[in-house]
């Protein structure tokens, strides 16, 4: 087997992958002067689906359609990396957070989602629902009352050395401790 | 308001159709009405997205597992992640802004800034515990649903609403 066809099955190290998306990041400002950032996807989706009196949902969307292709890609993205290597395993993980898992009952790597929680046979589950529902509405409700995520503020943000996202960022991180060290064990061990 | 500082793409907490609602008076910024990219720049913007949700798989900075490492400390993983991408982009729009300047092209070389709202600090504490609850934040989800997870394709589900749910309450909220 060629070399780059099993390198496109292993996983990549943080020192590639960082690197690479700081270069699509800059890609993408010089041939759009579009800022990365996705979060905002989720605004525009509704706006473009609801038809609405309310403010904040109505606008003209279609100036911003660059941002529903983008995300649209990177849902294209991730199924292409799916076809051309499968599901790996996330290992090694570092033994504390193995031994912090196997605690909560999660023991298994394979795939990005712990099974045990996150496969479609849990569906009739409250723990599927609180983590996955749950989370993705904490996260869409606080990225826009913080005007931008993880791509908006941590990178672009920091990148173009932008106080507020700085702030946002610390803020991230704070909530982010908080649910996986205090939450997380309290409400599943 | 100098020339640097003027917006050119949809400002996320600025621009609403009245731009009067007392959550845009609260937070004041410049607003320049945004055109939308003609082919070349979406289908660029499609390509990018793309590459972006494989690097986000391939990285395995999609992974649930690393995520719960980064917020225990786990490993480095993550963070030189975040880290070097930060550095990358900064130093490639910092070449672009260059150029774009000593064209004399000082409206393309200008970029967006955010100003401060206390949203920054609430809404990012509660975006922290959505993204470590899901394992996910809004790129990872895409990817992860592009995959074939339909645990992402809730979290999505999960983002919309609660999209809607600022957008209801944005007004009584302090920013």
């Amino acid at each position: 087997m060629p070399s780059w066809i099993e390198s496109l099955q292993s996983p990549w190290p943080w020192y590639l992958s960082g690197p690479i998306t700081g270069l699509l990041v800059g890609l993408l400002y010089l041939f759009t002067r579009r800022s990365f950032g996705i979060s905002t996807v989720f605004r525009h989706s509704l706006a473009a689906l609801l038809r609405t009196r309310n403010p904040y949902l109505n606008y003209n969307w279609k100036a911003e359609s660059w941002n529903l292709l983008f995300a649209l890609g990177i849902a294209a993205g991730g199924a292409l990396a799916y076809f051309l290597a499968g599901a790996a395993n996330t290992a090694p993980l570092s033994a504390e957070t193995a031994a912090d898992l196997a605690a909560l009952g999660i023991r298994n790597y394979q795939g990005f989602l712990p099974d045990a929680w996150f496969s479609a046979e849990h569906l009739g589950e409250w723990r599927f629902w609180f983590l996955s529902f749950g989370g993705g509405l904490l996260a869409g409700f606080g990225s826009r009352w913080a005007a931008g995520c993880t791509s908006g503020h941590t990178i672009t943000g920091l990148a173009t050395f932008q106080l507020p996202s700085l702030i946002a960022t610390c803020c991230f991180f704070t909530g982010g401790y908080f649910a996986s060290m205090v939450l997380l064990p309290l409400i599943l061990q | 308001m100098s020339e640097e500082k003027k917006t050119f793409t949809l400002d996320e907490n600025l621009v609403t159709a009245a731009g009067t609602s007392p959550a845009d008076k609260a937070i004041q910024g410049p607003v320049v009405p945004p055109a939308g990219l003609r082919w070349p720049g979406l289908v660029a913007s499609l390509l990018l997205g793309t590459a972006f949700g494989f690097v986000l798989l391939k990285g395995e900075i999609a992974s649930w597992f690393r995520m719960q490492e980064m917020f225990r400390l786990g490993s480095l993983h993550m963070y030189g992640y975040l880290v070097s991408a930060v550095f990358t982009a900064s130093l490639f729009i910092g070449i672009v802004r260059l150029f774009s300047k000593k064209a004399g092209r000082r409206q393309a070389a200008a970029i967006y800034k955010k100003p401060f709202s206390k949203g920054n600090v609430w809404g990012g504490l509660l975006f922290g515990i959505g993204w470590a609850l899901g394992g996910a934040c809004p790129g990872p989800m895409l990817a992860l649903a592009g995959a074939g997870h339909v645990a992402a394709l809730v979290m999505l589900g999960g983002a919309l609403a609660g999209t809607l749910l600022y957008a209801w309450l944005r007004d009584s909220l302090p920013h």
